[in-house]
């Protein structure tokens, strides 16, 4: 791929040359049907009994809110998804009144509030511990201490061993002092498998990207776009998007240098599909096709 | 109710690589906010000027006192760095809203989001000294992002509706962006306060609670965490 503006990485995953379409059963929660509408209420039902609220039911049309004094729960419609969150220890300032729980403590706090509250992990594995992080200054200049205020056991999705990606895949439990949970976040689409189809090769892909029109404007002789690494996903839209199927992608990692911008880490995903937006949309796969392409 | 500017920039001219989505990010949270609608300058009218205060730093050709800072919120979408929001032409000012030149709330502004990457980078506290005390003149907070982040077209909106539903400006922030990014992405704000103030608290105009402006403040909170 002779192009002065990209270095391209010298190795490229090795892909099957089919991969199996994952459809996610949002379809069923999109339409009319009282099928659809009696699967929400189950899950509305079933989480509000789980999370002990006794609020009435809030609606937001893409999800429904209980808004309790201690905490809140949104469920989402057009996914399986929900957000857990007590209202004063979630994202907080304050100090932990005590230490915070040991990483291993998190984790098995994590997988407890997994089963507790019948989260679906079932492609779900435990990844790495996060902090939220405080740091309060009262003047200019002086040492600031940093303080952990919550950690996070962050799974991660796979599917057939192939990573999903984006913020529809996330399971997070976050935990203060003393093991109490702050949120809960678990979004996902239940998927189930279709039928394979041809994808493009990561060479493919890298040419496709390397038209992108985001790299139309930038001039050889000023700028350079390094790519470091290219890796085979699925993508899961953001838990209140309609999305009918997991969407191929491959997942582009880079760096922009120009002289007046000397540096934009990005990660950009490429559709690994050929499908035209009519055939998108054929699918009902997503709900506006023309975004579909490189994002 | 509270009033509302926006500024976006898809096109950069060869500056640095184009983006996609900033547009209907902006307008998102523009359209979707409920406020009054003062001004939108996308493309090659967005300014770094637009958000800097008139004679400070270099060049001082800062025009805020008519743009960000005539407004109860602005929101920014495009590209970033420490140095602070980049913009697509740097024919009016240096085409960099730097935080030397940033001064806002003498005027109206109680809330400034810089959706782009690494504005609030921590860098073992230096966030402070680019941001710190002398932005504040009476600003709750700049939200915005310790890493970098993505080319996202709905996070604005998702933002707006979190605020319209009653949620506190920091939650909602915080909500938006777990809703749009991955958890190797972080959500970040700066906020300010003094004796007399509680902006933690601090709610959209209509919404809740709002506090009253810190306008010298004692302390500055700076927050972040995985999306």
């Amino acid at each position: 791929m002779p192009n002065s503006l990209f270095t391209f990485p010298k190795r490229l995953p090795d892909v099957p040359r089919d991969i199996a379409m994952y459809r996610t059963a949002t379809q069923a929660v999109l339409s009319r049907k009282a099928a659809a509408n009696a699967d929400f209420a189950h899950r509305v039902k079933l989480y509000s009994m789980l999370f002990k609220t006794s609020t009435p039911v809030q609606e937001f049309g893409s999800f429904v809110l209980f808004r309790e004094a201690e905490h809140s729960l949104e469920l989402f419609r057009l996914s399986h998804s929900l957000r857990w969150t007590h209202n004063t220890l979630a994202h907080r300032e304050s100090a932990p009144k005590a230490a915070l729980p040991a990483e291993k403590e998190v984790q098995k706090l994590a997988a407890k509030a997994l089963q507790d509250y019948q989260i679906d992990s079932a492609n779900a594995k435990f990844q790495s511990i996060a902090y939220s992080q405080v740091v309060v200054a009262t003047a200019p200049g002086g040492k600031k201490a940093v303080r952990n205020t919550e950690a996070h056991a962050i799974y991660g999705f796979s599917l057939d061993g192939i990573p999903v990606v984006g913020p529809g895949a996330k399971l997070r439990a976050s935990f203060v002092e003393e093991g109490q949970m702050s949120q809960l976040l678990h979004f996902w689409r239940q998927p189930a498998k279709g039928k394979a189809v041809r994808i493009k090769t990561p060479q493919q892909a890298l040419e496709r990207f390397a038209q992108d029109p985001r790299f139309m404007r930038l001039s050889a002789e000023t700028a350079v776009v390094d790519i470091h690494d290219i890796e085979f996903n699925y993508y899961a839209l953001s838990p209140s998007d309609f999305q009918q199927y997991l969407i191929p992608v491959y997942s582009v990692k880079g760096t922009v240098k120009t002289t007046a911008f000397p540096r934009y880490d990005f990660t950009h995903r490429i559709v690994a599909v050929d499908l035209s937006p009519e055939q998108i949309k054929g699918l009902a796969a997503v709900a506006n096709p023309g975004s579909c392409a490189v994002f | 109710m509270g009033t509302i500017g926006i500024e976006w920039v898809n096109k950069y001219h060869g500056r640095a690589s184009d983006l996609k989505n900033n547009d209907d990010n902006a307008r998102g949270f523009y359209n979707t906010l409920d406020g009054i609608r003062q001004f939108e300058y996308g493309d090659d009218l967005a300014w770094d000027q637009d958000f800097e205060q008139s004679g400070a730093g270099v060049p001082t050709s800062g025009t805020d006192q008519i743009y960000a800072d005539n407004v109860d919120i602005a929101f920014f979408s495009g590209h970033g760095s420490q140095s602070g929001p980049f913009f697509g032409v740097a024919t009016h000012d240096d085409g960099t809203a730097r935080s030397t030149e940033v001064r806002l709330g003498d005027r109206y502004c109680n809330w400034v989001v810089f959706d782009a990457c690494l504005v609030l980078a921590y860098d073992d506290g230096a966030v402070f000294d680019r941001w710190g005390w002398p932005a504040f003149k009476g600003l709750h907070y700049i939200l915005g992002f310790h890493t970098t982040t993505g080319d996202s077209g709905d996070r604005g909106r998702k933002f707006a509706e979190y605020l319209n539903a009653g949620w506190r400006v920091r939650d909602a922030w915080i909500r938006a962006c777990q809703d749009t990014e991955g958890s190797d992405v972080y959500w970040a704000y700066l906020r300010a306060d003094q004796s007399g103030t509680d902006t933690y608290n601090d709610h959209w105009w209509g919404k809740g609670y709002v506090s009253p402006d810190p306008t010298a403040p004692t302390s500055l909170a700076y927050a972040n965490g995985p999306c």
